[in-house]
């Protein structure tokens, strides 16, 4: 294990509070990972094998098309996680993710993750809470986004 | 030289427009002078019924103020009065009367930490405050401004201004491309992102997004009784005399448009208001 990511994951605002067990797993499987402003993270249709804890920097969800410049939709920063989309059943990224800044996060492996999750229900559950969350505010904020709130008066 | 408001107070007072500052695509400051009868001292998150002679009246929140009476109202075309606003030229004249309604309690935050939500045109209401704010104690000030993507977000100067005297100035859009080196997402969301406790919360926006940001700031800690939000309905008479901006028993043109949120926020739960 990595004592400096075990470190980072206990400081890290997805993880804070989690069980020194669960933290000690989950460490065991995530390895520093720079990106250079404007570099990749991950492209949509990619295979969902890293998850990334944000350490520092910011990364932006984005959405491209033939047909239009790239906007970025989201971004995630410090203490944030990006890259869920494993979590369901191994689907691939459903997005680009891009470094706007130069990002360190930390790059957990998800297939080694999900086997730790068949072997502990409880460190299964633990993550399912939390990304859920992160599932859900995301959802949240997608919706106020489609209102278009901005659009009308005020 | 000017003199008092006259004492009907349905009649405007005419203002010259001797500026017009373009604030977005969609969005100007129209600066007004009186021309010969000044408004009453206008006190921040005050709003004014500005008259286009011939076409209609609306009530809008006033940016700016000077000592020598001139005042800043921003606005948005959304509809036929609004949109004759947008397009006055310098030296149209408008008629304006007022000032209305209840102020942001920008004493009430000595001492204490303030956090500022603004969405859209909502910092326009917000603006004199966060000069006050600054004032007063910038460095325990939080500023969090929203807007639907960078062409949207107002006042660029204040902002580089406030953030020079210390103010915590956040930016976020819904959406952008490359170039910006803000958030994306909503208000909200990066309140959530902030998370710091607030002992004063002021927020101006869609209805939506104060609901929304109201909810997260007492999720932080704030006490309900210390958050504001400035609301908008029909003002009409802007003197509680025609009842249009009723929201339950409250008069939004006389008892608002700053109000607390725990005296409105059963009222905002009522559908179809």
């Amino acid at each position: 294990m990595n004592d400096d990511v075990r470190t980072a994951l206990g400081t890290h605002g997805f993880f804070i509070g989690m069980k020194p067990r669960h933290l000690d797993a989950i460490a065991t499987l995530g390895t520093w990972s720079d990106h250079p402003a404007h570099s990749w993270l991950a492209c949509a249709g990619d295979a969902p094998d890293r998850f990334h804890a944000i350490v520092s920097g910011r990364v932006g969800i984005e959405i491209t098309s033939p047909a239009s410049d790239p906007l970025i939709v989201a971004t995630v920063h410090e203490g944030e996680v990006v890259g869920w989309s494993w979590f369901i059943d191994g689907q691939p990224w459903q997005f680009d993710v891009i470094a706007l800044d130069d990002v360190r996060s930390v790059a957990i492996d998800v297939a080694r993750l999900v086997d730790a999750c068949g072997d502990d229900e409880e460190l299964r559950h633990e993550l399912s809470s939390r990304l859920l969350r992160v599932v859900a505010s995301r959802l949240k904020a997608t919706r106020l986004q489609l209102m278009d709130v901005y659009g009308h008066a005020r | 030289m000017l003199v008092e408001a006259p004492a009907d107070p349905f009649t405007p007072c005419p203002h010259r427009v001797i500026d017009v500052v373009r604030e977005a695509p969609d969005v100007v400051t129209l600066v007004l002078a009186p021309l010969d009868t000044a408004l009453a001292h206008v006190e921040p998150g005050q709003f004014v019924m500005c008259w286009v002679f011939g076409v209609g009246e609306i009530p809008i929140s006033v940016s700016r103020t000077d000592d020598d009476g001139t005042i800043g109202l921003t606005v948005r075309s959304v509809g036929a009065v609004s949109n004759a606003v947008v397009t006055a030229r310098t030296g149209d004249v408008l008629g304006v009367r007022g000032p209305y309604g209840t102020a942001w309690p920008v004493m009430e935050t000595r001492g204490g930490d303030v956090l500022v939500v603004a969405g859209g045109l909502g910092l326009a209401p917000l603006r004199l405050a966060v000069d006050r704010l600054a004032d007063l104690a910038a460095a325990r000030l939080t500023v969090v401004i929203g807007a639907r993507d960078p062409s949207q977000l107002l006042f660029a100067d204040d902002v580089r201004r406030w953030r020079a005297l210390g103010v915590a100035v956040h930016e976020t859009v819904d959406a952008a491309d490359r170039r910006w080196t803000g958030s994306v997402g909503t208000a909200t969301a990066l309140m959530d992102r902030l998370g710091a406790h607030h002992g004063m919360v002021f927020v101006c926006g869609p209805e939506l997004m104060m609901t929304s940001a109201a909810a997260m700031a007492i999720a932080n800690g704030a006490n309900p009784n210390r958050v504001w939000l400035s609301l908008e309905r029909n003002m009409h008479c802007g003197i509680a005399h025609c009842g249009r901006c009723q929201l339950g028993p409250l008069l939004l043109c006389r008892d608002g448009a700053v109000v607390r949120w725990d005296r409105v926020s059963d009222e905002l739960k009522v559908r179809g208001r």
